[in-house]
């Protein structure tokens, strides 16, 4: 072995490439993919701004390459993007949060990395123009969803192999002496994570499969002229998929609880109710979906459950929203760019927050369901929130992964003209709802108030162009960086303790 | 707490106008209670974060173990007073609205979703389409404001779903195949309403308007 001539970064040697079984190698795999996906899913949505830039149909793209692109968007940004960014923190940060050498199955996780490839692979070849909501019976008729439902069902199978190996992970591998009730809310945070993945992600495999089998032989599972409905679809695919939104957002509240934490010299206020916040969103998650089904068949009595139950989920997200802002009470405040990033979270989410009672209550929701108003609701929390949350995650521990540090004033800059561009993208996205501007519409003339919506669109567009030019500089700064960045050491930020995890537990696990 | 049971109230008797008005009172209503939050929770976090800014901070390293269980508990009641109010208000709109179809109404409309057309029928008169293929223009759906209606919105049955909205009426309900959904009109104000499809269809789904006349 130690004749053989070693490649200077892992990576370069296939063999540790697709065998590695480390935890923190892992975690930057999955973190590499969701940025490629998250390039590939953004310029769509340049592709989408673009062709709305202008009123009437300029030919830019055409009305049935459309529906492809914004369902490629909308489920690569959910399934390749954002649910890989949590894993990949998960898997980097668990071991060292609890003091565990690595996660509990570590081939179990390397294979459920490399099955989102192919997975991945089948759902961007697939280009089906059924919205990321795949409702019958459109989905049944069109071409090439069947690739689309396969490759779904390989992503959700590794987010369920994932979920187990963090569930394991945290239950049997804390050091000796770290009760569950010391454990930091990024823990917490995945635990729940996982309690979702495993419990809701077997509901949309599920329907994907009925899909699948209505569609290759003919299962009467959601056609009419069998006597079944199609709404059978809407219940079972919202019962997973609003789960899902928690799947998404609460790693990104974990990282930035200990980002807050720790950039605040502070410990977090109220940290019990933070996890009984997190554990209220996880259980009442279960319980709102049919929110998503108002205009779908108006009865009194379901509509009041869930927008009952929705409205309860506003008060544990509240007093997390709370808690994070008089963590700074008493405190030292750095102004490191990770902190940066996780008070634009906190802004993302408050006002993704407001829009969002707004749309569970029934009356406005009759008016701004399927409108923009919507689309600007769920931007605002999962990209002003959790992709914020996240680039914050990714500026922290880049200084441990790569052993480089950053440029910070480049990101400064980053974080300054991304936190404007999404304020603009998505506040102009709630106008154009509140102008009833429908989603998913390629050209809007036939909107009698066309020019008021042309300049809302042209602001929206401006902000997302601002957006890609934040993320270049951002990613340029990190490409750099990671070759040809100073070296760094213990010591990248000016604070008592600048790693992601508690002081007392690296020194163990270093041993 | 007066104020509270005046607009309450306000919003119950007013069940009986058009969804647009409970529309533009709810909305309004939720807008300022969301500036009213934005504005303190904005002053609180800039206050904290430049009075405890490192620079202005003598120790670098504090560990403060500041904790309230009043201030935690306050602001949990306070919000569940919130949330319990809002859900409060919107029974009775939500129970107005889904017993469309015991009324009695002067005039049955049917609303038919079709790839990529309305087909619409108002009492009697034959099926119009939403748009005139041939000349592009608007094809005359007419309502009369001093008369009731009863929409009964349903799609082609071999076809897939749409969503009927008319957004300066405050509503829409999705066309679903096999399934219909009924919306009853009242005190409509004249005026022309923009109709337009709200569910995705394929790709004429941006493409299938309608215009109401109210006279
Ligand atoms: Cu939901
Ligand atoms: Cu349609």
């Amino acid at each position: 072995m130690a004749t053989l001539k070693r490649p200077s970064y892992w990576f370069m040697d296939y063999r540790k490439l697709f065998g590695t079984i480390d935890h923190k190698q892992i975690g930057m795999l999955y973190m590499v993919f969701a940025a490629v996906n998250l390039t590939v899913a953004g310029y769509y949505a340049l592709l989408i701004r673009t062709e709305l830039f202008n009123v009437g149909l300029d030919g830019f793209i055409s009305p049935a390459n459309y529906g492809s692109i914004f369902t490629m968007h909308g489920t690569a940004m959910i399934f390749l993007v954002i649910m890989p960014m949590g894993a990949g923190f998960g898997n980097y940060l668990i071991p060292l949060m609890i003091g565990a050498k690595d996660l509990y199955w570590p081939r179990w996780n390397n294979i459920a990395f490399w099955m989102l490839i192919p997975g991945a692979s089948f759902v961007w070849m697939s280009e089906a123009p059924i919205g990321w909501t795949a409702y019958p019976p459109l989905s049944t008729t069109v071409d090439s969803t069947n690739l689309w439902i396969i490759g779904l069902i390989i992503v959700g199978t590794s987010s369920i192999i994932g979920a187990i190996n963090f569930f394991l992970t945290i239950f049997n591998l804390r050091k000796p002496g770290l009760g569950m009730m010391d454990l930091d809310l990024f823990s917490w945070a995945i635990l729940f994570t996982s309690f979702i993945q495993l419990f809701a992600t077997p509901i949309i495999t599920t329907a994907l499969v009925m899909l699948l089998f209505e569609r290759i032989a003919g299962a009467p599972f959601f056609t009419i002229t069998y006597g079944s409905s199609s709404l059978l679809w809407q219940h079972i695919f919202w019962s997973y998929s609003h789960p899902a939104v928690y799947i998404m957002i609460l790693p990104a509240m974990g990282i930035i609880s200990v980002i807050i934490g720790r950039f605040s010299q502070n410990h977090i206020f109220g940290k019990s109710s933070m996890i009984y916040s997190m554990g209220a969103i996880t259980l009442l998650g279960f319980m709102v979906w049919g929110h998503h089904n108002f205009t779908a068949s108006p009865n009194a009595v379901p509509n009041w459950f869930f927008t009952f139950t929705t409205f309860l989920i506003a008060i544990p997200s509240g007093i997390k929203t709370f808690n994070w802002i008089l963590t700074m009470y008493k405190g030292s405040i750095h102004f490191e760019p990770p902190l940066l990033f996780a008070l634009s979270f906190i802004l993302g989410f408050i006002l993704g927050g407001f829009s969002g009672v707004i749309i569970n209550t029934i009356p406005l929701d009759y008016y701004f369901h399927d409108t923009y108003f919507v689309v600007g609701h769920f931007h605002f929390i999962i990209i002003g929130g959790g992709l914020s949350a996240i680039i914050g995650g990714i500026y922290f521990i880049f200084p441990d992964a790569t052993g480089r540090m950053y440029n910070k004033k480049a990101a400064y800059v980053h974080w300054a003209i991304w936190t404007v561009a999404f304020i603009v993208t998505f506040g102009g996205m709630n106008v154009l709802g509140y102008l009833n501007q429908p989603r998913r519409y390629v050209d809007y003339s036939v909107l009698s108030n066309y020019a008021e919506l042309e300049f809302w669109h042209r602001v929206t567009t401006i902000g997302a162009y601002l957006q890609a030019l934040a993320f270049l500089i951002g990613f340029s700064n990190l490409f750099y960086s990671a070759i040809k960045g100073p070296k760094v050491g213990d010591k990248p930020y000016s604070i008592e303790n600048p790693q992601f995890w508690p002081l007392e537990t690296k020194e163990e696990s270093s041993q | 707490m007066g104020f509270l049971i005046s607009m309450t109230i306000k919003n119950v008797s007013g069940a009986q106008d058009p969804y647009y008005r409970t529309f533009q009172y709810l909305f309004d209503l939720q807008l300022w209670i969301s500036i009213f939050l934005l504005v303190a929770l904005l002053i609180t976090s800039f206050y904290l974060m430049i009075k405890y800014r490192a620079s202005n901070t003598e120790s670098k390293h504090v560990k403060n173990k500041f904790h309230s269980s009043n201030l935690e508990i306050l602001w949990t009641v306070l919000a569940t007073i919130l949330a319990l109010w809002l859900f409060f208000l919107t029974i009775g709109p939500v129970t107005t609205f889904a017993k469309a179809n015991n009324k009695h109404a002067d005039v049955i409309v049917k609303v038919r979703g079709y790839q990529f057309y309305w087909n619409i029928t108002v009492g009697d008169q034959p099926w119009v389409t939403g748009v005139n293929f041939t000349t592009g223009a608007y094809n005359k759906i007419v309502f009369d404001h001093t008369k009731t209606y009863l929409l009964e919105i349903t799609a082609d049955v071999a076809g897939v779903i749409h969503s009927f909205y008319v957004p300066k009426l405050g509503f829409k309900a999705d066309a679903v195949p096999g399934h219909t959904n009924y919306v009853y009109l009242s005190n409509l104000v004249p005026g022309v309403y923009d109709v337009t499809c709200a569910e995705f269809c394929g790709a004429g789904h941006y493409n299938m308007p309608a215009r109401i006349t109210v006279i």
